[in-house]
């Protein structure tokens, strides 16, 4: 196929040889990571799981006492650039009821960067708000 | 008789005010709590460029600081223990925030900076490569968690 054929909104768009393909570098983004803030009052920690083709992440808010479980959501993942089989970051979004928790993260030298935006939904004239935090395994 | 007051105040270098170097601070000084830094940390990357874990320790009221060099960087091995200044974030509060030390060893010089920042230490590393050894003075930032 001759790449510039290929649809695009700018040149990183396009592919020089192959298209890449998802699951040889997998392995170092699956497993447990653990929020490195021992006074974090976010996300604890974050697993990531991989069922047949797609991959989910399964985050634990932190309370006063204890932990919330707030389930697996199927993810998103994205390599550097068009050619790349390594990952470097990840989208996942949570709907609650009373609120939305957007996540985009990316993993450089070992260290999971996760941003989640936070919306609220329940009229409690909460501010919407941007945190980022700093995960390893 | 009208009593004459007079006040002396050192500048800053880096701000354009007064220094409000008072005697509270001075105590403050002394009530430094490191508890939250002492321990061990880990280089968060496996292929580490140049240190792969460090300790943070006091001995007789100084903080130190003893480095193990990754197996996979250029200055692997113990490189011993150097006294650690620590820094706050601003000049009127005690939180500290960042560090910074200086090791001499054989063939290499290192100056490190470190700053905290939600749970990381990450070092900023300047390496110097003494007498004739032609290799690059260069520049590696690390990312570290607390064991």
């Amino acid at each position: 196929m001759q790449t510039a054929e290929l649809k695009h909104t700018k040149k990183d768009d396009l592919v020089s040889e192959f298209y890449h393909e998802w699951g040889t570098e997998i392995d170092s983004f699956l497993g447990t990571w653990n929020n490195v803030n021992p006074k974090t009052g976010q996300i604890s920690r974050m697993e990531v799981t991989i069922e047949g083709s797609e991959i989910f992440i399964h985050c634990f808010g932190i309370l006063e006492e204890g932990e919330m479980d707030w389930g697996p959501t199927a993810c998103q993942v994205f390599s550097s650039n068009v050619g790349s089989q390594v990952i470097e970051g990840f989208t996942g979004d949570y709907e609650f009821e009373f609120m939305n928790v957007s996540i985009i993260g990316n993993i450089k030298y070992g260290v999971m960067v996760v941003q989640s935006c936070n919306t609220f939904k329940d009229g409690s004239n909460r501010n919407n708000y941007l945190c980022r935090e700093f995960f390893c395994k | 008789m009208e009593a004459i007051v007079t006040t002396t105040y050192v500048e800053n270098s880096f701000v354009n005010k007064p220094a409000t170097k008072t005697m509270e601070n001075q105590i403050q000084k002394t009530k430094i709590d490191f508890s939250y830094y002492l321990g061990s940390w880990i280089n968060s990357y496996d292929k580490a460029r140049v240190i792969g874990a460090f300790r943070l320790y006091e001995e007789n009221e100084q903080l130190m600081i003893s480095i193990n060099g990754s197996e996979t960087g250029f200055y692997s091995g113990d490189w011993g223990s150097q006294p650690v200044k620590h820094y706050s974030y601003s000049p009127t509060t005690n939180d500290i925030v960042a560090f910074q030390a200086r090791f001499e060893m054989d063939g290499m010089e290192a100056v490190l900076a470190m700053n905290e920042n939600k749970g990381l230490l990450i070092i900023a590393g300047y390496f110097t490569f003494k007498d004739e050894d032609e290799r690059s003075s260069c520049f590696v930032r690390e990312f570290f968690f607390k064991e």
